[in-house]
């Protein structure tokens, strides 16, 4: 009885070690794009390094009712290199996890382009050319046992690249039920870049609306910027 | 297996007792409210609707940079969506609005925004620009930059009385303060400047004692060697003021107003050409009265 016991418990650890060897090695050192999708459970990695034109896209959205609130969440990315003989490593971590009331929304996207032996300032130079932007909408009904009264949040946060040479590295969080929604984008190198977010709350007593924009042209060393909002 | 029950509850309770202590020693304990006596009627206590907004930008750029940025809170004591003004309610509005383009020159840029719906200030904002203009572009490269900040502040008066047990002294039952009406806005602006390194701060409050403030500190700019600024002229022009328009009633009845006192107060300071420095700061602070209700405690912090 002790003897089979041994010999599964070692069969079961190879077969774990097994599993821990394959899974993280094969996965991380592919370069490429894999998708797990769960029932209300989603991620996506995605890791590129390429010589040449490039085009990736990316669009979800999901709508999410039950137990007195609603949920909306929005996301589209896209990057484009034109054709040219230009270096571009991309590498974007994408997830949606359920939580007890509504979900948590992450977004990572760091994108690098280096124009290889190309003069960027001339006019038919490639470019790396994208956008990424997330919606939230969020609807709660009151709960005088919890004291939480209704609350109604829409906002939108993203950015613009269109870089001759240069580095973007944005990430977009939110949390549900009502705890945090945080956006933070960086860049540097030249061309243009855009970013900003948008918030809109409001119940039967009290509206707050919040907006920012911002643009950079040019050669710059360093755009960072970052924004959050609690409602408390 | 009894005993080892008896010892997992002795520990709860010792944990219990322990969290007890750390709680009062380190003032974690939410303060009684103290029903607003102490502060102005004009003060409206923060919404339904808490919320904390943080933003953070830093930008360094040769070339263009323009940056905008709209903030709006309204709140009341009472239904803001029914638009009236029913009997005891107050109305609050906090506005921000800032719009920032500086085009072909070398742009330090960096700003901190926090909007606060529970605690004071309810705004505070840190900015500042430094520019200078490219040489082959001074004919059209420059900065403009306007900052604009308000507080609207509309109350029906109190009528009823305080609340809470404060509100029981006999002086304070059944009150008596008139409505008013406050304005207050202030800002400064930048314009077709080609050097300078300005510092701007906003705070903003309604929730407590009501506030507003704005001021400005311009210089000019020179780039050294390592791109930091350092004294210069400043060439462009510089301005900023504030407006203020305060009335109050003088009773309580809740069909006739009388307008009992109007108050109001206009500043603006501009300078064009070229300037070494340019400094200016502006504050107002309600001064409609508060209901006599007792109201000492806390007593830290100490005013």
């Amino acid at each position: 009885m002790s003897k089979k016991i041994v010999r599964n418990m070692i069969l079961a650890g190879c077969v774990a070690l097994l599993l821990i060897m394959m899974m993280p090695c094969g996965a991380f050192a592919q370069q490429g794009v894999w998708t797990v999708p769960q029932p209300e459970r989603m991620w996506a990695v995605t890791d590129i390094q390429h010589i040449g034109s490039l085009s990736i896209n990316r669009d979800y959205s999901h709508s999410y009712s039950a137990d007195g609130v609603t949920e909306e969440r929005t996301h589209s990315f896209n990057a484009n290199v034109s054709a040219g003989n230009s270096n571009t490593r991309i590498f974007d971590v994408f997830s949606v996890a359920p939580t007890t009331r509504g979900s948590r929304f992450f977004v990572n996207t760091i994108i690098g382009y280096n124009p290889l032996n190309m003069n960027t300032s001339a006019p038919r130079a490639p470019r790396l050319i994208g956008s990424e932007g997330t919606y939230i909408g969020d609807s709660y009904n009151g709960n005088s046992e919890l004291c939480a009264p209704a609350v109604r949040v829409c906002g939108v946060m993203g950015s613009q690249f269109d870089l001759k040479r240069g580095v973007v590295h944005s990430t977009t969080s939110t949390n549900t039920p009502m705890s945090l929604a945080s956006y933070d984008f960086s860049s540097t190198g030249e061309g243009t870049v855009s970013t900003g977010f948008t918030v809109v709350s409001g119940l039967g007593n009290a509206q707050t609306s919040y907006s920012q924009r911002i643009k950079v042209e040019g050669e710059f060393e360093r755009v960072d910027y970052s924004a959050s909002f609690n409602p408390q | 297996m009894r005993k080892r029950g008896n010892i997992v509850v002795m520990a709860a309770c010792i944990l219990f007792i322990m969290l007890s202590l750390v709680t009062n020693s380190f003032g974690l304990i939410i303060p009684p409210s103290n029903g607003g006596s102490t502060q102005p009627v004009s003060a409206i206590p923060p919404s339904e609707d808490p919320f904390l907004i943080e933003t953070s930008t830093d930008i360094t750029c040769s070339g263009s940079v323009t940056e905008s940025v709209s903030f709006d809170w309204a709140y009341t004591n009472k239904n803001l969506s029914d638009n009236t003004l029913t009997n005891d309610e107050r109305v609050a509005q906090i506005r921000y609005d800032e719009h920032t383009s500086a085009i072909g020159g070398y742009t330090e840029f960096s700003k901190d925004f926090t909007a606060d719906g529970l605690n004071v200030p309810n705004l505070h904002v840190d900015k500042k620009v430094g520019f200078i203009a490219n040489q082959s572009n001074t004919m059209t490269g420059g900065l403009d930059s306007t900052e604009d900040a308000g507080i609207f502040i509309v109350s029906e008066g109190i009528t009823g009385g305080g609340s809470g047990t404060g509100g029981l002294c006999i002086w304070a039952q059944h009150a008596c303060v008139p409505p008013s009406c406050e304005i207050a806005v202030a800002g400064s602006q930048l314009k077709d400047v080609t050097r300078v390194n300005s510092y701007t701060i906003t705070s903003v409050q309604t929730s407590e004692s009501p506030r507003l403030h704005h001021e400005i500190t311009a210089k000019g700019a020179m780039m050294g060697d390592n791109r930091t600024y350092g004294a210069g002229i400043g060439t462009g022009t510089v301005s900023a003021g504030m407006k203020v328009d305060v009335r109050e009633g003088n009773n309580c009845n809740n069909t006739v107003h009388p307008l009992g006192s109007r108050l109001r107060y206009t500043t603006i300071s501009t300078a064009t050409g070229r300037w070494n420095s340019f400094g200016k700061s502006m504050t107002y602070t309600s001064a409609i009265p508060a209901l006599q209700i007792p109201g000492q405690y806390p007593l830290f912090p100490w005013y």
